[in-house]
Parts: structure tokens; sequence; C-alpha cells
């Protein structure tokens, strides 16, 4: 599995920046370890014709991703445990994409 | 998004009403609008408290969130009532808003808002325009920050428009949330608003789970219509616990609930408020 680990220059002081990508109504990595403890940036990279949403109220928050284009997150920081988050894409009604961020 | 008239200050009016009970019951009869047995729940819920607090009335309020969800629509519906005083003063107010998130940092809703007392009966109040401008990502600053920037025309009255507006600020602290809005509101071609009027809301929940959060939620008016800052005897302070959930509804769809019961602390404010709000989103 692809960890999407992306070691950017930190836009601001200490903080990592990590990259899902949605394609086919998935999340890829659908799983991804970050640190706990720390702020960090979550990229959510849209390459599907159609919007996505990205829905957690483990980690409070939702957010409308456009087709084709890419919006930024910003997490924690958080406790060591693991904080599902999922899609609701109209194309997936009954069916929502998965994810889980695990932090450690 | 929740979305939040500002606090109307208890101004007193209104009077004994027989039977309100009957009457607020059958508001909640009518406006539970088929939303299954989770409505009837709701209704259930307010019916007792509002038979505890006897003729209870007041207007409604809600908090205003900084964050806003690009393309998320929503049908608003909020209904307040309260008791206030030695002799029971009675005052219902209800509203109906629909709304979206035009971009990523925009929400704008639209609303027309009811009030109802003893001696004029259920009549239009307003129009209302309603607008939330998000500043940053949520977590991207230290402090959370939107704007509210809301317009609202009276019905049936020889006053002019209101303006409201303010800083919106929210915190998290793992599953705790803190909210503080700050608003001022100022009234145009008026012989009763003479100054800007200073308003607050706040709040802290416990995010426990998806369908069930609880916290304590507080509003106020820290002038009156002739001052915009007053002695604390002439301030409006009203706080009070609240239970607060979405439902998710398959098909990209969900139903977001509070009820706060909150107890007024200065002789202007309204002794008991009892205020419910749902949002369907789709």
């Amino acid at each position: 599995m692809t960890i999407g680990l992306y070691p950017y220059l930190p836009v601001r002081a200490a903080e990592v920046q990590f990259v899902i990508q949605i394609k086919d109504h998935r999340f890829i990595p659908a799983e991804l370890v970050i640190p706990s403890g720390v702020k960090v940036s979550i990229v959510l990279d849209n390459q599907d014709d159609t919007p996505e949403e990205f829905d957690s109220h483990a980690l409070n928050r939702e957010k409308h991703v456009p087709p084709k284009s890419r919006v930024t997150l910003f997490i924690g920081p958080l406790d060591p445990g693991r904080y599902l988050f999922e899609g609701e894409s109209s194309e997936t009604r009954g069916n929502a994409a998965l994810g889980m961020l695990i932090a450690q | 998004m929740i979305a939040r008239p500002l606090p109307q200050a208890w101004d007193g009016i209104g009077a004994v009403r027989p039977g309100s009970f009957f009457d607020v019951a059958r508001t909640m009869n009518a406006l539970s609008f088929h939303a299954g047995p989770f409505g009837r729940i709701l209704t259930g819920l307010v019916l007792a408290l509002v038979a505890r607090t006897a003729s209870a009335a007041d207007a409604s309020e809600y908090l205003f969130l900084p964050s806003v969800v690009q393309d998320e629509r929503e049908i608003d519906w909020h209904l307040g009532v309260g008791s206030s005083g030695a002799r029971t003063r009675h005052r219902e107010n209800s509203g109906l808003g629909l709304g979206i998130g035009v971009t990523q940092r925009w929400f704008t809703e639209v609303a027309v808002s009811y009030r109802r007392d003893m001696y004029a009966g259920t009549r239009l109040d307003a129009f209302e325009w309603e607008n939330v401008v998000q500043l940053a990502e949520p977590g991207e600053w230290p402090v959370d920050i939107g704007l509210a920037f809301n317009v609202e025309q009276p019905h049936n009255s020889t006053e002019g428009p209101s303006l409201r507006m303010g800083p919106l600020l929210q915190k998290e602290f793992g599953r705790f949330q803190a909210n503080l809005n700050v608003l001022y509101s100022r009234h145009f071609r008026t012989t009763d608003f003479q100054t800007t009027q200073s308003h607050y809301q706040a709040q802290i929940k416990y995010r426990y789970s998806q369908p069930f959060e609880f916290g304590a939620q507080a509003f106020g008016s820290l002038g009156t219509a002739q001052q915009t800052w007053s002695s604390y005897s002439e301030q409006v302070h009203r706080l009070g616990p609240v239970v607060l959930g979405r439902l998710v509804i398959p098909g990209e769809r969900s139903l977001s609930y509070n009820l706060g019961y909150l107890i007024g602390t200065t002789a202007r404010s309204p002794d008991r408020t009892l205020r419910l709000q749902v949002e369907y989103e789709f």
C-alpha cells in the first residue's frame, strides 16, 4: 500500500504535508499514517471528473473537493489513534469510499 | 452548516396566554415535517420540556459557525419558545431558510421568520439574508475565524433594514470544540434603536459521536436600544445545556439537530428558553 508522504518544504514551520488521491471514487491510500502530536496538512487530489466530499466526524472535517482539483486540509495535532473518514460522492450512493488516518 | 440568526434582545413584550402549551404542541406537530421516528422523538422531547416550563416562549436563536462546505444545500428550520418574569411573558419565534455553500469560503442563506405572541397571533416578522465567509481552512490558523454578514428587512413595519456582522471564532481541543461569536447590529430608519447593538454567542461541546454531541450554549446582548453597553442588569444573558447531532441519510443527505434549554441570568432576560433547530442537508 502506498503511503502518500511527500516531503514538501513545509509551508509553515513544523508542518508536514501528505497527499491523498481520489480516483474512481476511492481514496489512495485508504490508510494514511501520520505523526501524532503534530499538526499536518493533507492535500486531497481529486482526479475524477466528478466532485467528492471528504467527511469525518472523528477529525471534525467536512470538505468539498471539486473535480480535477486539489484542496488542503489541516489536521491535528492528534492523539495516537485511528480516525475514520469517508467520501460522499453522489456517484457512490450506498457504497461510499472509506479511509483511515492512523496517528502514531 | 448550522445557521444562526442573531439574538433579538428580550424586550419583555408579551403577556399571559392561556393554553399556550397546546399552541406549542400544535406548532411542533405541524413542523415536525415528516421527519420520521427521529422527528417524533425530538418533538416529544420539546413538548416534554415545554410542559415542564408551563407556558414557555421566546425568540429563537442559534449559533453561527465559521466553516463553509461548498455545494452543500440546506433547509433550515428553527423554533424558540420562552417565558419570563414574575408574570408570564410569552414569545415564540420560528423561521425557515434555504442556504447553500456557494464557494469554498462563502455560505449564503435566505430565510423568513415568524413571530407569535398573544395579542398579534402568528405573523410574518422579517426577511433575512445571512452570509458566512470562512477566512481560513479549519485548523489552518490557531483559531478558526469566519465573518457573519446579515441583512434583515422587517415585514410590515415602518423600520428600515438592519445590518448585523461580526467575527465567528472556533477552537478545537481534542474532542471538545469551543465557539465564540461577537456580533454587532445596526438598525436603519428606526426610532427604537438609537445605537449599535452588541451581542455574543458562545458554545462549548463534546463531540461524543456524530449523532450525539452535548455541551452548553450562551447567548446575550450587552446593551439596550439606547446604549451599546449597558449595566449588567440591563443586559440579556442566557445559558444552558444543549444536545446536538447529525444523522446521515443515504444518498449524500443528512439531518442535523440542536436542542437547547437556556436560563436567563438577568431581569431583562427571559427566565427560560427552549430552542430547537433542525437542518436538512442535501
